[in-house]
């Protein structure tokens, strides 16, 4: 990066840049060359829709092959609209695009310098969070910018495949989805309950409804764009907003954190062991979308949430042991690892990741890997069977058929 | 884990971020910044990305495990980068 970073620093940030999560060692982003500020939200963009998949679809490969890949690398590309993958991820990809040129416009109507609106365009469509400002979206001071901004963080949490449907005229079909039923329902109740509590603390009613909104829409699409320093919000936000960020946006968007699907079901399977252990004869199915859930979905995402949780203890350690504080080693590891980015005290909206020694952006950088790749890739690189087992003949042709 | 096959993932996806740095490029050339920010990655990008994408030639079946596999090790390459 311009020969001014270590080349700890520069890996850091361009790790973050494509798995979106917008977490900066920069302290002054206002300082650097205006092409490399573009090239830092690009990045989020690109990574938003997921990196390989996007590069691979220039490249003919078998239908199954690039499925594969993109199911690897947990795009939304990989979502299912039409029988041939290709097709999918055009329009996927084409919907991504259009409402980024959208999001530019109307940005440029709310009086954001072009090149500013295109940048933020571009981080906000990956759910990334790098800004061109010092202070991020708070440095506008407008509500037009916000309400813009956030309205498009939470369409992008949102599985592509959806906003296709709606696009499209079919919005009574994509509601009927059970999984953006709660993502709806779950930001409406955290915004009611953080702009409560700011209205306790002493705001007033709009400007709370206002500042809940935006930071909601922020964590709970894991965008960690900030418009104001929440870390002088009362401790029940303070809570909340990183624990948003652990939810996560919904399966199919560019959103990290463990997705709203995985929360339902494992939700479900809690309280059917729930009703198992009161009565053991009763047998009850777990179901999403009026589908049963089968037994290997259940266990393959209790497994996830496992993985996930000891990620989450590992990391924490690590960065402890290196010296920081419980609170910011704790909402760094978990903003990184969920793809957001803004945490809580030295990681807060106006702080940087710049204070951490060396060892503990490494382990960040990996711990914002596995987060975006959703821990298996990753995971597998490590285990030694993996270089020495026999190439598994489940391949591309036969799934596809 | 078929090294062929990995070698033409990567190659595209470097190839495919050096191509990604052509708009900051254009951008640069045109507010008169510095060109050498992007001219210097995108041929260490462009170069080992032919390179692995000419060794990989041929080879197109990707299997789950296979999937998994190359997409972390692109994303480790590309995070050198």
């Amino acid at each position: 990066m311009s020969g001014q970073l270590s080349f700890i620093d520069s890996v850091f940030e361009i790790i973050s840049g494509y798995t979106t999560t917008g977490a900066t060692i920069l302290t002054d982003v206002e300082a650097l060359p205006r092409s490399l500020l573009l090239w830092r939200a690009l990045t989020q963009w690109i990574g938003g829709v997921g990196f390989v998949v996007f590069m691979v679809m220039l490249v003919p490969a078998s239908q199954g092959s690039t499925m594969n890949l993109a199911e690897a690398e947990a795009s939304p590309a990989a979502e299912k609209l039409f029988p041939r993958f290709r097709q999918s991820a055009a329009v996927l990809c084409g919907v991504y695009g259009g409402l980024t040129l959208v999001e530019a416009i109307l940005l440029c109507f709310a009086k954001m310098p072009l090149w500013e609106s295109v940048c933020h365009a571009l981080a906000t469509a990956g759910t990334g969070g790098f800004s061109t400002r010092n202070l991020g979206i708070a440095a506008y001071q407008s509500p037009a910018v916000e309400s813009i901004i956030a309205f498009f963080m939470l369409i992008f949490g949102v599985n592509l495949k959806l906003v296709w449907l709606f696009v499209t005229g079919r919005a009574a079909q994509a509601l009927k989805n059970e999984e953006l039923r709660w993502y709806a329902g779950l930001f409406l109740g955290f915004w009611l309950i953080i702009a409560g509590s700011l209205i306790l603390d002493g705001k007033a009613l709009v400007n709370a409804l206002g500042l809940a909104f935006f930071q909601t829409a922020s964590a709970i699409s894991t965008t960690g764009f900030a418009s104001a320093d929440f870390n002088r919000w009362p401790q029940l936000c303070r809570l909340l907003l990183p624990l948003i960020t652990m939810l996560g946006a919904c399966t199919g968007s560019s959103g990290g954190g463990l997705k709203i699907a995985r929360v339902i079901v494992a939700g479900k399977a809690m309280k059917r062991e729930l009703h198992r252990s009161r009565q053991p004869q009763i047998v009850k199915i777990a179901t999403l979308d009026g589908q049963p859930v089968a037994e290997a979905t259940i266990q393959r995402t209790l497994t996830f949430i496992l993985i996930y949780l000891s990620f989450f203890l590992v990391g924490w350690i690590l960065l402890a042991a290196a010296g920081a504080d419980l609170e910011t080693a704790g909402s760094a590891v978990l903003t990184c690892m969920n793809n957001s980015g803004t945490g809580l005290n030295g990681v807060g909206p106006l702080g940087s990741y710049a204070a951490f020694p060396p060892f503990s952006k490494l382990v960040l950088c990996l711990v914002m890997l596995a987060g975006r790749l959703e821990f298996y890739p990753l995971l597998l690189i490590c285990l030694p069977e993996t270089w020495t087992a026999p190439t598994l003949k489940i391949n591309s042709e036969k799934r596809s058929s | 884990m078929n090294r062929k096959l990995a070698g033409w993932i990567a190659g595209a996806s470097l190839l495919g971020s050096a191509a990604a740095m052509a708009l900051p490029l254009c951008f640069a050339a045109i507010s008169g910044e510095r060109l050498d920010l992007f001219l210097i990655p995108m041929l260490c990008c462009a170069l080992p990305g032919s390179l692995l994408l000419r060794y990989g030639r041929g080879e197109r079946v990707i299997s789950a495990r296979e999937g998994l596999l190359s997409i972390g090790l692109c994303w480790l390459i590309l995070s050198l980068c």
